[in-house]
């Protein structure tokens, strides 16, 4: 359940903060690095290659339609669809920072921070850090999109849930499988209580090439424990109005369906599309906040390879 | 629902955005010409594109070259992907020709005029390969949203 605001916004969003300190302070040492692979010898004295130092930097310059299930939430000019973004990868003996390749997402909204702890040929596993929700405040939702003043106004901010996670990766020819088992933290509740729950993130993406077209067809599932999802859709008693009742949300899951197309334009830039259909559960919509369970989002823009 | 379109913002960067890439495609556009000089007379042989971009690195690479021969007096040719001794086509007393070929290659390809009587080369041109995307066996960012 993404809940994302102005671009802007995510910057001060402090859970973003460490994310950030912990990124800058393990690839500080990078000055020096080369294009390297880092053999290690395991328990078995088989060679496992670790990711040595590469990077690439990203300009990402799309145009998004990102629809929100909160209530009333609209794109409503045109500059809130430009949403540019510098899309890093990074990898250094075995740590890599990497952003999701096709999320126009600025900043650190899409950034994931991991260490390769098993390399095998067709299988990796990782420990990762991300930011698997988006937080959000009820003042600057009304600010951005429009929404109702009066169903919105007062809520308390939701702070985004950074995850831990050991990621999965499973690889075959032209295609990725990924599931992640995440402790997903967030801000505190009403009562002062830590919110923090799993989180199961599956993902399956299927690149079938066509010329000098890349074409990728994915779907995904993630499970969201109660805590997660009623720290973001729950209506808590401080928060209850005439129109707001209380309400406590379950566990839910999201389904999403992808496409998404990248096609070479000169030496650095490429052309790319893709859109994302996303179904939560039935549930959600019970929740004041959510007037819908299900959001299509569309992309489409150009990329800048340094 | 998404009326106000008024305000310009996003209008700054997309024609930056547009400038750069058009830049970018002139230069790309340039034709890469090698002529070497046959019995004193000099044949224009280029390539267009000259360059053919791939996303990933090994991937096969595919475009329509353009490939233009100019005389300044009308000879007999033979044209030939460097490597391979089938001929891609010969014309007889020409000194203005252009033809299409479909290229596909994950690496550069150098294209060669040769002279009818005696078979030596007497212009090359390239249509190279460049990719942006190095070829990783682990590609982890494989999802939009």
């Amino acid at each position: 359940m993404p809940f994302k605001k102005n671009n802007i916004r995510r910057i001060h969003n402090k859970r973003f903060s460490w994310l950030l300190a912990l990124n800058l302070l393990i690839f500080s040492c990078l000055s020096y690095g080369q294009d390297t692979s880092e053999i290690q010898v395991n328990d078995d004295s088989k060679p496992v290659i670790k990711d040595g130092f590469e990077w690439q930097f990203l300009l990402d310059l799309s145009l998004v339609y990102d629809p929100q299930i909160i209530a009333g939430i609209e794109q409503n000019e045109l500059s809130q669809y430009f949403m540019p973004g510098l899309l890093v990868d990074i990898s250094y003996k075995g740590f890599f920072l990497q952003t999701n390749q096709r999320r126009s997402n600025a900043l650190l909204g899409g950034t994931e921070l991991g260490y390769q702890v098993i390399v095998e040929e067709n299988w990796q596993l990782d420990l990762i850090a991300k930011a698997y929700m988006q937080g959000y405040d009820s003042d600057s939702l009304i600010e951005y999109g429009g929404g109702d003043d009066e169903l919105l106004e007062g809520l308390r901010e939701r702070d985004a849930t950074i995850g831990i996670a050991v990621r999965y990766s499973h690889y075959l020819q032209d295609a990725l499988f990924t599931l992640d088992f995440a402790y997903g933290s967030s801000s505190d509740d009403v009562n002062g209580d830590h919110v923090g729950g799993i989180i199961i993130d599956s993902f399956y993406s299927h690149l079938l090439p066509y010329k000098n077209w890349d074409i990728y067809l994915g779907t995904g599932l993630t499970y969201f424990s109660q805590d997660i999802v009623n720290h973001y859709i729950g209506v808590g008693s401080d928060e209850v109005t005439d129109i707001r009742p209380a309400y406590t949300a379950n566990g839910g899951f999201r389904g999403q369906v992808e496409l998404y197309v990248q096609h070479p334009l000169s030496a650095s830039w490429s052309f790319q599309a893709g859109m994302t259909h996303s179904i939560f559960s039935n549930d959600v919509k019970k929740s004041p906040l959510v007037d819908t369970n299900q959001v299509t989002q569309v992309m489409l823009g150009v990329l800048y390879v340094f | 629902m998404y009326s106000n379109v008024g305000k310009g913002i996003a209008i700054v960067p997309l024609l930056l955005l547009y400038s750069l890439f058009v830049c970018e495609q002139v230069n790309a556009q340039e034709p890469k010409t090698v002529t070497k000089p046959v019995n004193k007379v000099d044949i224009a042989f280029t390539a267009l594109p000259e360059q053919c971009v791939t996303l990933r690195q090994g991937r096969n690479c595919f475009a329509t070259v353009e490939l233009t021969w100019q005389s300044p007096s009308k000879q007999s040719f033979c044209l030939y992907q460097e490597g391979k001794n089938k001929q891609l086509g010969c014309w007889q007393d020409n000194d203005n020709v252009q033809v299409k070929v479909e290229f596909e290659s994950n690496k550069s390809i150098k294209y060669q005029l040769r002279a009818v009587s005696n078979n030596k080369i007497i212009a090359e041109t390239q249509v190279e390969v460049s990719w942006q995307h190095k070829n990783t066996t682990r590609k982890r960012r494989w999802r939009l949203f």
